[in-house]
């Protein structure tokens, strides 16, 4: 499987790209609710989003906010995923490394613009 | 002849090609003029970014929603203040509007509308306008206490409110909390480009300062609501970027003038810019040279000239009606039945309770300081927070012993001596945080009700400095495995804050009882 120019083993990418995206979106925050102790009895509920797109804002535009929601859910958890990974995949490189390097790649870069030897 | 069919094709073909030719025309210079304003970007950084906005704008949207009508700080007020610009064509003035009656509903979010009885039928048809403060005396109650503000934001968002103005004013309030978003947007790009400005292609300090400035839950909570803290946070991120950019340029005309401009926008939107000014002078001296007077003298007056003449209408404005710059003046008469001083600034500077208030409001404290999150989580913020200041003072020290030897350093996280820029870039950002933070402190000493959110608009160079500290005392072979790490805990760390205090405070409580 290729993932940003790489190939990846498929199974970090079916946990980067899928597991933990609905871990942390879908797993974790029901989790919480029903633990926590601050929450009544009646009112734990094990789908939190659920509960929540119930109650929004009783507005004359809840189809408006609603499609808000539904839309920055999906994104939010098919995106996660996805940046997670590409923050993960950066390989080492050493120009990347430090930061004089560059400043001294830029300067014999000039110099190459002005015909001087480049070293 | 060639058969009319075949003509046709041809035709849409060459039209084809033309629009191809000028899409890529359009394309090509916008990415190259994104590439100017991020120097060193590799295709990578950019997919990341591109990524992490639209995230970014997914999880904004949530927000927007999430919280209800009107409950982000001084949401009503500045919600008026738009309503006046619209309807009356003139900025609002203090100790002269009134918040409308309307908004009564929305008392618990409203300062000194007090008592709050929301459900008070005959309040809520019609408002009591004077409140006795036993001792203190009888005062106003209900005014329009968002007034001193400047006008670019509230005149930016005014024509969504005059297109949505057939619209229900909760309807319109989510509205104008969308249009935060795309400030928030600008707020991420532009600290990620003076990242770049800085460590240009530098993966580590791009992916962690757009990651942070992205995630940090009070500035994402001011991209959500109906206020100018947004627009004032990515004003100010614009301006940061540009003293780094005039720094690296040594300040030319055209930088010059970008950055007047810049800081003439940023004194329009929010009054307290104007902390800037100071280190923007600092950073001309620095990077021209302090004995160059003559050029820097020039190139200075250019900023304050432009700035002047963007900003002149405003001043005029607020000298004729208030006799001062600020209005605080009358902030202060405004709130006079219940404001004292915090403290005095020396106490203030060295006060644990102080400070450890600041840090609740820099991650907590939504809706008006209701919902507060636990010391555990808030200490384990502190603690990557204290140890990335650790690293940055590590960075120091090797940045003067590398110099002493010549910049031959190894250290297993990969330091390499700073070059000039570099050094006086970052030190005028530590100069920002540090004046940035001394203004909060200042503010303290005259209202009670001083607040982080003053620091949020040097969000960018406070993530600039910790995403270098990190670097320092990462091990270079831990550096991609870490910034995945951070980014996913910065994800976390907003599921955590909105699902176990956030959704269930307002959506599984009955908080209007509370």
């Amino acid at each position: 499987m290729q993932f940003n120019g790489r190939n990846l083993s498929s199974r970090v990418a079916l946990w980067v790209l899928l597991v933990l995206p609905v871990v942390l979106v879908l797993v974790v925050p029901p989790l919480l609710t029903h633990l926590d102790k601050g929450v009544t009895e009646s009112h734990r509920a094990w789908n939190i989003w659920k509960t929540m797109s119930q109650n929004l804002p009783q507005i004359d535009a809840q189809w408006v906010v609603a499609t808000l929601f539904w839309v920055g859910i999906s994104v939010f958890l098919v995106g996660v995923g996805v940046l997670i990974w590409l923050a993960l995949d950066s390989p080492s490189d050493t120009k990347s490394v430090g930061t004089a390097p560059i400043a001294e790649v830029t300067i014999n870069v000039e110099r190459l613009a002005t015909n001087e030897t480049f070293e | 002849m060639l058969p009319m069919a075949v003509v046709e094709a041809d035709q849409a073909a060459e039209l084809n090609h033309t629009f191809r030719q000028a899409s890529n025309a359009f394309f090509g210079r916008a990415r190259s003029g994104f590439c100017e304003l991020a120097p060193g970007t590799d295709r990578f950084l950019w997919r990341f970014l591109a990524v992490l906005i639209a995230i970014y704008i997914a999880k904004q949207m949530l927000l927007v929603v999430i919280f209800p009508p009107f409950s982000g700080h001084d949401e009503v007020a500045h919600f008026a203040y738009v309503q006046t610009v619209v309807r009356e064509h003139r900025v609002p003035e203090l100790l002269v509007d009134d918040i409308p009656d309307y908004f009564y509903r929305y008392c618990q979010f409203i300062l000194d509308w007090s008592p709050c009885e929301p459900d008070n039928e005959r309040w809520l048809e019609q408002p009591f306008r004077f409140a006795d403060w036993g001792a203190a005396g009888v005062f106003p109650a209900g005014e329009q206490y968002a007034a001193n503000h400047p006008p670019l934001y509230y005149l930016l968002v005014a024509p969504a409110f005059k297109l949505t103005e057939t619209a229900s004013i909760e309807r319109q309030q989510y509205v104008l909390r969308a249009l935060s978003i795309p400030f928030g947007a600008i707020a991420v790009f532009f600290a990620f480009a003076t990242a770049m400005l800085i460590f240009p292609g530098d993966r580590f300090m791009g992916i962690l300062v757009s990651g942070f400035v992205a995630f940090q839950p009070q500035v994402s909570y001011e991209a959500s609501m109906v206020n100018n803290d947004i627009a004032g946070i990515a004003s100010m991120t614009v301006v940061i970027y540009l003293i780094v950019r005039g720094m690296k340029r040594r300040f030319g005309l055209f930088e010059s003038v970008a950055l007047g401009l810049g800081l003439g926008v940023a004194l329009l939107i929010k009054g307290n810019s104007v902390v800037i000014m100071p280190i923007i002078a600092l950073a001309m001296m620095l990077s021209i040279g302090i004995r160059r007077v003559r050029e820097w003298v020039a190139r200075g007056a250019v900023v304050a000239g432009v700035a002047a003449v963007v900003t002149a209408p405003w001043y005029a404005f607020l000298w004729r009606t208030y006799g001062n710059l600020d209005g605080l003046a009358q902030v202060e008469e405004l709130q006079q039945p219940w404001n004292r001083p915090a403290g005095a600034f020396a106490e203030l500077l060295f006060n644990r309770s102080f400070v450890w208030a600041r840090w609740q409001e820099t991650w907590g404290a939504f809706g008006w300081r209701r919902i507060q999150l636990s010391p555990t989580l808030l200490w384990s913020i502190a603690i990557p927070v204290l140890l990335a200041l650790v690293g940055l003072a590590i960075f120091a020290i090797l940045a003067v012993l590398a110099r002493r030897r010549d910049g031959k350093l190894w250290t297993p996280s990969g330091f390499v001596r700073p070059d000039r820029f570099q050094s006086l870039a970052l030190l005028i950002l530590l100069l920002i945080v540090i004046i940035s933070y001394l203004a909060v402190i200042q503010f303290g000493t005259r209202f009670i009700l001083t607040q982080a959110r003053y620091l949020f608009p040097v969000v960018s160079a406070v993530a600039i400095l910790l995403a270098l500290g990190l670097r320092t005392i990462v091990p270079l072979r831990a550096k991609s495995a870490f910034q995945g790490l951070a980014i996913a805990s910065l994800v976390l760390l907003n599921i955590l804050i909105y699902t176990k205090w956030v959704v269930p405070y307002w959506y599984l409580t009955d908080w209007t009882a509370i």
